[in-house]
C-alpha cells in the first residue's frame, strides 16, 4: 500500500508532462510553448533583417535588398526570375504563417489545424468549389509564360521554409502546434480565389426569393430597385455608349421556386448569413479617384485609392518595391501573390474598388433519383460528375464528402434523403439535415489568369498597355482607376460580367431551362469605362457603374452613391489641386445620409414635449456639420437615432435585419423620408392605429435619448464618436492578445472615411504622377507578421489619426540609407 | 549547493539541443541522488526554475518584452512580470514532482523493504 502511494507520484508527474505536452482546446502545449530554448521565446529577434544575410541561394545574378524606415523591402535584381524568387523569400520571411493560413482557409483545410470545430467551415469551402476554381485557374496559368514567375516565387518561399528549424517556425505555428508545408502554385491560385470569395462571395438570391414569394415582385422592385433614385454612377452621366447588346435567350415567364428558401444549411455550414460573408456592413466599401493634370497645381495627374476590407493583424497587405531591367513597380500585394496588386510603376499608377457585380447565382436542380447521377436540363437527362472531398481532421477520422457537379456548378445544398458519412458528433449530425438541391454558378469557377493581368499592369507603360492587361482580369470584378505621367486618367469596370437579361440572377433560377444560363460575357471593349472625361476627374465608391442608358444589364446589388457623391463634390471644388488636398479627401467624414435626413427628422420633432436635456441634444444637432469626426458627440446621437428610426420602419414587416429578410438599402429609406412622407411603410402593421413619419421620428428620438442618457457637461467627452463606436483589428486567427482593439476611429459606413467596427481602409494611397513621383501610403498594421516585432503594428496609431507616410521610390540601392543586403549567386 | 550548480551547468549545456521535457529527466536524476525528500523537493524546484528563469530574463532584456506581453495576454496573464512568474511556477512544480519521483523511485528500487 505504501509502495502504491509512492508510485502515484511518478504517475502524477507523467500526467503533468502529458498535459504540458498536449494542446488542449485553444491552449498550446504549454511545456513546448513556454520552453525558453525552443518555444515562443526562441523567436525573439527573429524579425531581424540581418537574418536575411545569406549567400547560398540559387540565383542567376546578384540581388540587392534595401529595407527602408518602414521596413518596406526594395528589391533590385538583374532579371525577373531572381526578382520573383527574392520576393517569395522576403515575403515568407515576414508573413509565412499568414500566407499559409489564408490558403488553408481558402482550400477548406482548417480542420487539419484546429480540429473538428472547423469542419463546417471547411466543408462549405469545398462545396462552393474553392479548390475546383483554383485548380482550373492553375491550368490556365500553366499555359502562360507568367507561370515561370510564379514558379520562381514558389521556389523563393520554399527556400525560406527549408531554411527553418522547428524552433524558428513563426509564433502561430507554435500556438496552434503544427508545421509549415511546402508552398505550391496551387496555393497562390487558392489565395486569388479567396480574394474572389471575399469580394464577390455575397448572394442576395435566397433572401430576394423569399421576399418575392412573400411580398411579390412589385414590392421587391419598389424597395430594392435596380437603379436607385438620384444616384451618381461611376461612369459620368452623359457618356455615350455606342454599342448594343445582341439578342439573348429569355424565359417566357419568371421562374418561382417552390422549394423552401431556407438558408439554414448555409448558416450552419458557414456560420455566416452568406449575404455578407466577411461580416461587412452596408456602405462599407472602397474609394478611388484620379484628377487629370489640367486640374492640378503641378500639371501632373493625381491618383488616390483606399480599398476598404476586413481589418486584421497581420495586415492583409504587404508593401514592396520590385525592380529589374524589365520592370520597376511598387505598391502593396497580398502575402502569397507574386508581383504588385495595387500601386504604380515609372509610367502609370492604378487602384481598385470592388465592382460588386452579381456573379454568383443559384439554380434549382431536379435529379432523376437519389443517386444524383443525372439531372433534368433542356428537356433531357444529363450526367453529373462527382468529386469526393477528403477533409482531414486533427485528432479525428477523415471526413469524406461527395460533391455533385452539374454544368452550372457544384450542388452546395444536399438534396433530400442524402445521408452524409460521419461519426457521432453533433456537427456531423447537423450536416445530415436535408434541404433542396441547389447548384451554384460562380464566376470564380471559370478558367482565369488574373496573374497575367496583374503582371501586364505592373509593366504597363501607357493607357493602351493598361487596357490590354485588363482583358485577362476575370474575377473579382473591380473598378480600376488609372493615371499616367502624361496627365491622363481613366477608369474601367474590369473583370468578366455575365451576359444576362434584365433582372436575371436576382432570384433562384430554374436549372433545367437554358434561358436561365449565363449567355456569354460582356465583350471587353463594351465594359463600362471612361478616359479623360470633360469634367477632369473620375472616381468610384462601389456604386452602380453606369446609368440607365448602358445597353447591358449589370446587377442590382451595388452600394448607394453617398460616398461617390461626396468625393465628386470635393473634387469638383478643386481647380488647381495639390496632392495633399486630393489625398485628404480620404479622411472626409461628412455623412450625406445625415445631411439628407437630419433636417427632416428635426422638423418633425414636437419640441414642446422634450425635457431640458433632450432639448440640449436638439440644439447640438441643429448646429452639427454632419461630420462623423472622432470627437463629435452629435455623431453618436444621430447615428443611434438613425438606427432606431430604421428599425421602427422595417422591423414590423421584415423582422430583425439579416434574419429572414434583409432590410432595403438605406437609400430607399432616405427616398421614402424625403419624397414619400405619406408612405405606408411608416405605419406599424401590428398596431391598430396608422403611424406617421412624424410619430416615428419622435418615438425614435425619445428612444435614443433614453438609451444615451442625460447630458452632463463634465461627461460630454464620453459621448464622443471615437469612444462610442470603436474599431478592432483582430488577429487573423482571432488569437487573443495578438490584435489591437478599441481603436478610437472617426468615420462610418456610407461616408468616404468608411470605417466600421472591423472594416475600414486597408490601404490609404495617393500619388502624384510626375517623372519624380510623390507617393503617400499607410495601412493599419506593419510589415512584419511576427507579433513580437516592432514592425507588427507600427503604422496603426498613425492610421487612426489619419496620418500618412511619404514612401521612397529609389532608382538604385544606394539612394536609400536603410539596411542593405546583397545576395550573391551560389557558384 | 555544489550538486545544484553542477546539475544547472549540465542543464544549460543540453537544454538548447534537446526537447523541453529533458529537464524532467535531469531533475528526476537529481531526486534520485538526493538524500532526503526535502532536499529532492527544494533542489528539483530550484534547478528547474533556474533553467528557465535565466534565459527568460535574458530574452526579456533582449527585446522580448513585447512578445511576452502579447503571449501573456493570450494566456490570460496580461502583465509580463506576472507572466514570467507563472511560467516559472509551472516549471518549478514540474521540477519538484520530477525530483520527488526520482527520489521515491530510488527508494523503491534500492530499498525493497521500503
Amino acid at each position: 500500500m505504501t509502495k502504491l502511494r509512492f508510485l502515484i507520484l511518478p504517475f502524477l508527474t507523467l500526467c503533468l508532462f502529458w498535459v504540458l505536452n498536449t494542446r488542449i482546446g485553444n491552449v498550446p502545449p504549454l511545456g513546448k510553448f513556454l520552453d525558453p530554448f525552443h518555444g515562443y521565446l526562441s523567436l525573439v529577434g527573429s524579425d531581424d533583417i540581418h537574418r536575411l544575410d545569406i549567400n547560398d541561394l540559387q540565383l542567376k545574378s546578384p540581388v540587392h535588398i534595401v529595407f527602408d524606415s518602414l521596413r518596406i523591402p526594395h528589391i533590385f535584381a538583374e532579371n525577373e526570375e531572381d526578382l520573383y524568387f527574392t520576393q517569395g523569400y522576403v515575403m515568407a520571411f515576414d508573413r509565412l504563417w499568414q500566407m499559409e493560413f489564408q490558403t488553408h482557409a481558402a482550400g477548406g483545410r482548417l480542420s487539419e489545424i484546429i480540429g473538428e470545430k472547423a469542419l463546417p467551415y471547411d466543408r462549405f469551402q469545398r462545396r462552393i468549389g474553392m479548390v475546383h476554381g483554383a485548380e482550373k485557374g492553375l491550368v490556365e496559368m500553366k499555359k502562360d509564360p507568367v507561370y515561370f514567375n510564379l514558379l520562381a516565387f514558389t521556389r523563393g518561399v520554399n527556400a525560406y521554409i527549408e531554411s527553418l528549424n522547428p524552433q524558428d517556425y513563426p509564433l502561430e505555428y507554435k500556438i496552434l502546434d503544427y508545421a509549415p508545408e511546402p508552398w505550391t502554385p496551387l496555393k497562390t491560385s487558392l489565395l486569388l480565389k479567396y480574394m474572389a470569395w471575399m469580394l464577390t462571395g455575397r448572394s442576395t438570391d435566397l433572401v430576394y426569393t423569399r421576399l418575392l414569394n412573400d411580398f411579390g415582385l412589385e414590392i421587391v422592385n419598389e424597395l430594392f430597385p435596380i437603379f436607385p433614385k438620384d444616384f451618381e454612377p461611376i461612369i459620368p452621366r452623359g457618356t455615350e455608349f455606342n454599342f448594343q447588346m445582341g439578342d439573348i435567350l429569355k424565359p417566357a415567364s419568371l421562374y418561382h421556386t417552390q422549394a423552401d428558401t431556407t438558408d439554414l444549411f448555409i448558416r450552419e455550414l458557414s456560420n455566416s448569413t452568406f449575404l455578407f460573408p466577411m461580416g461587412e456592413q452596408e456602405g462599407i466599401g472602397s474609394n478611388n479617384w484620379a484628377v487629370h493634370g489640367s486640374r492640378t497645381q503641378s500639371g501632373n495627374a493625381i491618383l488616390a485609392n483606399d480599398p476598404h476590407l476586413g481589418l486584421s493583424l497581420p495586415s492583409i497587405w504587404y508593401a514592396m518595391h520590385l525592380r529589374c531591367p524589365t520592370m520597376n513597380v511598387m505598391g502593396v500585394t497580398l502575402p502569397g501573390a507574386p508581383g504588385i496588386i495595387l500601386g504604380f510603376n515609372d509610367h502609370i499608377s492604378w487602384g481598385f474598388t470592388n465592382g460588386y457585380d452579381d456573379v454568383m447565382d443559384w439554380y434549382d436542380i431536379q435529379f432523376r433519383d437519389g443517386q444524383k447521377n443525372e439531372y433534368w436540363y433542356n428537356n433531357r437527362w444529363h450526367s453529373t460528375t462527382k468529386k469526393v472531398e477528403k477533409i482531414k481532421i486533427r485528432g479525428e477520422e477523415t471526413f469524406y464528402d461527395t460533391v455533385t457537379y452539374t454544368h452550372h456548378g457544384p450542388i452546395v445544398w444536399d438534396s433530400m434523403n442524402q445521408t452524409l458519412p460521419g461519426g457521432k458528433s453533433s456537427i456531423r449530425n447537423k450536416l445530415r439535415q436535408t434541404s433542396p438541391s441547389r447548384a451554384l454558378r460562380w464566376l470564380a469557377h471559370d478558367s482565369s489568369n488574373e496573374l497575367r493581368s496583374l503582371y501586364l499592369v505592373n509593366k504597363a507603360e501607357n493607357y493602351t498597355d493598361f487596357v490590354k492587361a485588363l482583358k485577362y482580369f476575370t474575377c473579382p470584378g473591380q473598378n480600376i482607376i488609372y493615371s499616367d505621367v502624361k496627365g491622363n486618367i481613366a477608369i474601367w469596370h474590369a473583370g468578366n460580367l455575365p451576359l444576362k437579361w434584365k433582372g436575371q440572377g436576382r432570384f433562384i433560377m430554374d436549372g433545367s431551362d437554358p434561358a436561365y444560363d449565363w449567355q456569354g460575357i460582356i465583350p471587353h471593349e463594351d465594359k463600362a469605362h471612361s478616359f479623360n472625361p470633360r469634367r477632369g476627374f473620375l472616381s468610384s465608391a462601389n456604386q452602380h457603374p453606369v446609368d440607365e442608358t448602358y445597353p447591358y444589364y449589370m446587377s442590382e446589388f451595388y452600394w448607394h452613391s453617398y460616398r461617390g457623391e461626396q468625393i465628386n463634390n470635393r473634387l469638383d471644388g478643386l481647380h488647381s489641386a495639390s496632392l495633399e488636398e486630393v489625398r485628404d479627401i480620404q479622411l472626409d467624414n461628412i455623412s450625406l445620409r445625415a445631411r439628407n435626413l437630419l433636417p427632416v427628422f428635426l422638423s418633425k420633432l414636437k419640441t414642446e414635449s422634450l425635457n431640458t436635456w433632450e432639448k440640449k441634444w436638439v440644439e447640438l444637432l441643429q448646429d452639427w456639420n454632419f461630420s462623423y469626426d472622432a470627437a463629435s458627440i452629435e455623431a453618436t446621437f444621430y447615428d443611434t437615432w438613425e438606427k432606431s428610426f430604421e428599425e421602427l420602419v422595417w422591423t414590423d414587416n421584415f423582422g430583425p435585419d439579416n434574419y429572414r429578410y434583409i432590410w432595403p438599402h438605406f437609400n430607399t429609406l432616405d427616398e421614402l423620408v424625403r419624397y414619400h412622407p405619406q408612405s405606408i411603410w411608416f405605419d406599424d402593421k401590428h398596431s391598430s392605429q396608422v403611424e406617421t413619419l412624424a410619430e416615428l421620428c419622435n418615438l425614435s428620438f425619445k428612444e435614443t435619448a433614453a438609451a444615451i442618457g442625460e447630458i452632463k457637461e463634465e461627461k460630454l467627452e464620453n459621448f464622443q464618436w471615437q469612444f462610442t463606436r470603436q474599431t478592432d483589428l483582430n488577429h487573423l486567427a482571432k488569437i487573443p492578445g495578438m490584435g489591437r482593439n478599441n481603436l478610437p476611429t472617426a468615420g462610418a459606413p456610407d461616408i468616404v472615411n468608411a470605417i466600421g467596427e472591423t472594416f475600414g481602409p486597408s490601404w490609404r494611397f495617393a500619388i502624384e504622377m510626375g517623372v519624380q513621383k510623390t507617393v503617400y501610403g499607410i495601412y493599419p498594421g506593419g510589415q512584419s507578421g511576427f507579433p513580437g516585432s516592432n514592425y507588427y503594428e507600427n503604422m496603426v496609431n498613425d492610421w487612426v489619426k489619419g496620418n500618412y507616410y511619404q514612401l521612397s521610390f529609389p532608382q538604385s540601392p544606394t539612394e536609400l540609407t536603410g539596411r542593405a543586403l546583397i545576395w550573391e549567386p551560389n557558384k | 549547493m555544489k550538486k545544484i550548480l553542477l546539475c544547472s551547468f549540465f542543464l544549460f549545456c543540453i537544454l538548447p539541443f534537446t526537447a523541453w521535457w529533458t529537464i524532467a529527466l535531469i531533475v528526476g536524476f537529481n531526486g534520485w541522488i538526493s538524500s532526503s525528500k526535502k532536499e529532492a523537493l527544494v533542489s528539483g524546484g530550484v534547478l528547474a526554475g533556474i533553467a528557465w528563469l535565466l534565459p527568460i530574463i535574458w530574452n526579456y532584456f533582449s527585446g522580448g518584452k513585447l512578445l511576452m506581453e502579447k503571449v501573456g495576454t493570450m494566456l490570460g496573464v496580461p502583465h509580463p512580470i506576472l507572466f514570467i512568474g507563472t511560467s516559472i511556477l509551472l516549471i518549478v512544480i514540474m521540477g519538484m514532482l520530477s525530483s520527488l519521483s526520482g527520489y521515491f523511485s530510488r527508494k523503491i528500487f534500492n530499498e525493497p523493504s521500503f
